[in-house]
């Protein structure tokens, strides 16, 4: 009988998502100091928490398949590859852009222009310093992509990630960092979501103990 | 009047139930969920689709994967084959189909500005059309493709497809 395949989600272990946590924690750091640059205000952090999760337990960890958030969405080019996903709830997105550009929102289910594009800059602006504190440290070069904006439910926003990622495997790893500011009238919620062909590459290069070299799931 | 309990199909699963009951995909972007019902036995079934096709060649070699629900053409298969062993006919079989969406226009340019590559929820309502009709099971209503996710209901009491959106649209199939 032929040996089963062992993905490299099979091999990950508490050390691997340790060393991811720490790397994205640094990454983040750098994100939050960024966009308290932008907006003028402190911007507070939670501690990056990995999840091992199957793909349909994402929506969930994402704050519900049905919940209606902003997602702005950035691909992860470069020596790795991933996908970067912000979302902020409905007020929070509100409170936000009426900071960023001093005009209200118009519509409880529209976004405008200028709002849309406000909060693609914050997330090109997070991407940015968290990509590049990330690839400092790991010295791997990583670019964010166009960031890409929807306003709708937050199953539907992680669905396209979800299919991408599908191809591959049945599981993924979720980075997800909470972040506040103005007492908590702005919370935003970033997430990476590695390739999983890109998983090895990132563990390799944070030196921590080797992968076994396996066949693909 | 009784309020009837929905059963969650999540991603990538596939459920059924027999009437009374109501079978709930929430949050469907570029994947497409497929209802399939036998208005006799009002037995239906839905399935939450995420990718086209399984490999041809590993599917010739018997390799399967870990979890067939998510490919449209092994899911289909199973799911007819389920609502036949628990009693549907196979020429009774009808099916609805909503999803499909493209939820990041700016990833997908605007098709009057030249050729582009199909996007991900047409590949997957095109594989979900090409397996239905391989399978024999006719196409009796859809709501596919646009920009906006999708939360479906199947009511196994009439086989009515529900569709929601965000912005709180409703229409039946």
């Amino acid at each position: 009988m032929a040996k089963p395949k062992l993905s490299i989600m099979d091999q990950l272990r508490d050390v691997h998502l340790d060393a991811l946590q720490e790397i994205c924690n640094i990454g983040m750091g750098h994100a939050a100091t960024a966009l308290s640059q932008m907006i003028g205000k402190t911007v507070n952090l939670n501690v990056p928490k990995v999840t091992l999760a199957g793909l349909d337990q994402v929506p969930d960890i994402i704050g519900g398949a049905e919940q209606v958030v902003v997602g702005i969405y950035l691909q992860v080019w470069g020596d790795f590859r991933g996908n970067l996903l912000l979302i902020f709830p409905r007020d929070s997105a509100q409170n936000l852009n009426a900071l960023l550009t001093g005009q209200p929102a118009t519509s409880e289910l529209i976004l405008s222009e200028i709002h849309a594009s406000a909060l693609k800059e914050v997330a090109n602006i997070l991407a940015g310093a968290y990509l590049g504190a990330m690839g400092n440290l790991l010295g791997l070069s990583l670019l964010p992509s166009v960031p890409s904006l929807a306003f709708d439910m937050a199953g539907a926003i992680v669905d396209y990630i979800l299919i991408e990622l599908g191809q591959e495997s049945d599981l993924t790893l979720v980075v997800e960092t909470q972040f506040f500011g103005m007492g908590s009238t702005i919370r935003g919620h970033f997430f990476l979501l590695p390739d999983p062909n890109s998983l090895k590459l990132i563990l390799e290069a944070s030196r921590v103990e080797p992968l076994i070299r396996s066949g693909r799931d | 009047m009784m309020q009837t309990p929905a059963i969650k199909v999540r991603i990538a699963e596939c459920k059924i139930a027999r009437a009374p009951a109501l079978l709930k995909s929430y949050g469907l972007g570029s994947c497409v969920g497929v209802a399939l019902y036998d208005p006799q036995t009002r037995i239906g079934g839905l399935a939450h689709i995420l990718l086209p096709a399984w490999s041809k060649a590993k599917k010739r070699a018997g390799d399967l994967p870990r979890n067939p629900m998510k490919y449209a053409d092994l899911a289909l298969e199973r799911l007819q084959e389920h609502l036949i062993e628990e009693g549907c006919a196979q020429e009774r079989l009808e099916a609805k189909i909503a999803g499909g969406a493209n939820m990041f226009s700016s990833l997908f340019p605007n098709p009057s500005q030249g050729p582009v590559k199909p996007t991900i929820g047409d590949r997957n309502v095109r594989a979900v059309k090409e397996n239905l009709k391989r399978l024999g099971i006719p196409l009796r209503g859809e709501d596919v493709g646009g920009e906006e996710g999708r939360t479906l209901e199947l009511d196994t009491s009439t086989g009515a497809l529900r569709i929601t959106t965000s912005r709180g649209l409703s229409r039946v199939l």
